[in-house]
């Protein structure tokens, strides 16, 4: 088993990432898990991982999109997964407008787990490839600056459906 | 046949510098000929340590705080890497992974500099040096270091053996 897993898990539901973290074994497959934002930015900034999935209702900040920012920033190449309790279709349609997230789930989806673990099984198998600098090039976005008030309107969405219980 | 160019990390930054308004005649010289070389037909390559390199300077130079970099802002810099990663990701700049034993072959290169020859050579040029030859060796033919200063020349100067494979153009000079 891998002991420097390309993933980072921010998620402070601890019966999810247990049941995650199974699902990874049962695949010989590891992760690093953070619980909060602080914690998250800087395991990523001694790591760089290649993949960041992340629940978006965590509990010490507002801004859980604005951390994601920073960290694509600092690595454009890294894939940002976010995973929420349910996102109204305006936040939905909103956060398909911007660059910054890979890929969006909704906790209720009774396939997340194995979706998360398919997305880090692949991670895993790029990661032992030497680096393809095409591609690393391309996943540059110096545009993310412009989209960065985008990204406060997006966040205070997201964080007014956590706030009503949808999120 | 098609030129194959080099990049050394210094003909990156001075491009850099050149586009972004600099003043002085050696940038701005280095950046018209950076441009010609992408508007040729030439295959240009440089390795993951000119964009170390190129990096480590190019934040340098934006942190400086000195008048005569001052049109060298952080909007500057991220435009300057930008448009570095557009050529990157097009293809036109490929970018060799370092081949096995570069680090030790550029550390032992330095120290036979010294000990056979009682000259200096800098270890990441004397890695840029060693990836240059190993892509001449790749592709069968010479490659051109682009570079901005004498440091590759003097490397050649100490051990000509590297002239098999590679030549030196100094991107200032007109």
């Amino acid at each position: 088993m891998n002991s420097r897993p390309s993933t980072l898990v921010v998620e402070d539901n601890q019966e999810f990432a247990d049941e995650l973290r199974a699902a990874l074994q049962d695949r010989g497959l590891q992760c690093d898990l953070a619980t909060e934002w602080t914690e998250a930015l800087e395991l990523f900034r001694i790591n760089g991982y290649p993949l960041v999935i992340a629940d978006y209702n965590l509990p010490d900040t507002q801004h859980g999109l604005q951390l994601l920012a920073r960290m694509k920033v600092l690595l454009p190449s890294s894939k940002l997964i976010l995973m929420s309790g349910a996102l109204t279709p305006a936040a939905e349609r909103s956060l398909a407008d911007i660059t910054l997230i890979d890929a969006y789930y909704s906790k209720a989806d009774p396939g997340l787990i194995p979706a998360l673990a398919d997305h880090i099984e692949r991670s895993e198998l790029d990661g032992e490839a030497p680096t393809d600098w095409r591609t690393f090039a391309g996943g540059y976005v110096a545009d993310l600056e412009r989209d960065y008030p985008e990204i406060a309107r997006i966040d205070e969405l997201l964080r007014a459906d956590v706030e009503r219980g949808s999120a | 046949m098609r030129e194959a160019v080099y990049l050394d990390s210094n003909s990156i930054v001075y491009w850099a510098l050149g586009s972004a308004g600099s003043q002085k005649q050696d940038e701005q010289r280095c950046a018209q000929a950076f441009d010609s070389l992408v508007a040729s037909d030439a295959s240009i390559a440089c390795s993951p340590v000119s964009l170390a390199e190129f990096t480590s300077t190019l934040w340098s130079i934006v942190r400086s705080g000195k008048t005569e970099l001052a049109h060298f802002d952080a909007a500057a810099g991220n435009g300057a890497v930008e448009k570095l990663m557009s050529l990157v990701s097009t293809g036109r700049i490929r970018v060799n992974n370092l081949q096995p034993g570069a680090f030790a072959i550029g550390m032992a290169i330095v120290a036979a500099g010294t000990r056979e020859k009682q000259s200096s050579l800098r270890t990441w040029d004397a890695i840029h040096l060693h990836e240059a030859c190993q892509w001449s060796r790749m592709i069968g033919q010479q490659v051109t270091i682009a570079t901005t200063d004498s440091d590759f020349r003097n490397a050649i100067d100490i051990f000509p053996e590297f002239g098999r494979y590679v030549d030196v153009r100094d991107l200032t000079v007109a």
